[in-house]
């Protein structure tokens, strides 16, 4: 995919990173030129030092043939501006994804016709669970007009979960379902008599608020 | 008629001074107390400390009343987002928003929302200027004068 990530702050770093190791084109346009060419000299020539709302830059990008325009700057301003103008200038053809920086703000992005959206705080949550976290559990979505998450956690070594199975953990009078289990990179069943067992990978749907007991559940001995 | 001006920097202070003048209800926004200074001695409206995009600020400043918008501030997003909150969610007659990056007034101009350019303005301007003037023979003499 032909990816434009417009801001270059560390969430737009992150993600060019991500994008470019996962063998994707990507390009990133930021405004304030010193943060450019730090930016360059980290992730090479895929930087262009101008602001991603000036038309004329987002062309030069070539919005033209892109697949996808992820705006992270700052400001929810810059951000709703750069996704309304992408599709115009894309023929309609590119997706758009914004970052919410106020979650205030996030009826006025969807009452503007951008409803992929990201609120910054759940971003940073998931990317310090991701990055920093030994605890491997990671919000893969935030189902939140439900108060329902996507987890996914690896089963620790003799935690309650080891050699359990879902019923003994009391996840079905919780509300919480096991949706898919990985063992060696293999999809497996998720049948309420199967025993998890370390080293799992556990991808289910819970409340919001249970996270905190799952995560003792699965993780701690 | 009642209006609301959001952003008191040169041009928004003129407008509102203007609308003022002309026994119009204004209400100025800008996030800076300090820009106020601009308006004139005479000024009739009220003036409100707040963000271009923040509805509460809006709704605080009587949009669901207003009759026009027009967004004056340096940033063209924080103009065509406030024009089209003030559009969308709240039915305001007429918005207008300043935007200096010509091809993003064409764009949203395209989208059906009301821009003013001052770039292609002063731009066309120069050029009439120009088409009326002989430079050569009538420019020069007047600056050495």
């Amino acid at each position: 995919m032909y990816i434009i990530i417009a801001g270059g702050g560390k969430v737009g770093n992150q993600l060019a990173r991500d994008l470019i190791t996962d063998g994707h084109e990507v390009t990133v346009l930021e405004a304030n030129p010193t943060k450019a060419r730090n930016l360059e000299d980290e992730l090479g020539a895929v930087v262009l030092g101008h602001d991603a709302s000036e038309g004329r830059w987002m062309m030069e990008a070539g919005i033209a043939r892109a697949d996808l325009v992820i705006a992270v700057t700052g400001h929810d301003e810059d951000n709703i501006i750069i996704c309304q103008m992408a599709e115009p200038l894309s023929q309609g053809k590119a997706r758009t994804i914004a970052r919410v920086n106020n979650p205030k703000n996030s009826d006025t992005f969807r009452l503007l016709g951008i409803e992929a959206l990201v609120d910054a705080t759940d971003l940073v949550m998931s990317m310090i669970e991701r990055d920093v976290s030994t605890d491997s559990v990671v919000h893969l979505m935030r189902l939140q007009s439900a108060g329902l998450e996507l987890i996914e956690v690896t089963v620790g070594h003799r935690s309650s979960a080891d050699g359990a199975t879902p019923d003994d953990l009391g996840l079905p009078e919780r509300g919480a379902r096991i949706c898919v289990v990985l063992r060696d990179h293999k999809p497996l069943l998720p049948l309420a008599t199967a025993r998890l067992q370390a080293g799992d990978s556990v991808i289910l749907v819970a409340q919001t608020e249970d996270e905190v007991e799952l995560r003792k559940q699965f993780l701690k001995p | 008629m009642y209006a609301i001006v959001v952003g008191c920097g040169r041009a928004g202070a003129d407008v509102a001074n203007r609308l003022s003048a002309g026994s119009h209800a204004v209400v100025v926004i800008d996030n800076d107390r300090t820009a106020f200074s601009r308006l004139a001695s005479d000024f009739d409206g009220t003036t409100l400390v707040g963000h271009a995009i923040d509805v509460n600020c809006l709704l605080s400043a009587g949009i669901e009343q207003a009759d026009l918008l027009i967004a004056t501030t340096y940033g063209d997003n924080s103009n065509l987002t406030a024009v089209q909150i003030a559009k969308k969610q709240f039915g305001v007659d007429r918005a207008i928003a300043r935007v200096k990056d010509p091809i993003r007034a064409c764009l949203f101009g395209d989208l059906g929302v009301e821009t003013l350019s001052s770039t292609t303005l002063v731009g066309q301007a120069f050029e009439n200027l120009f088409d009326q003037t002989d430079v050569s023979s009538d420019l020069g003499p007047k600056i050495e004068g």
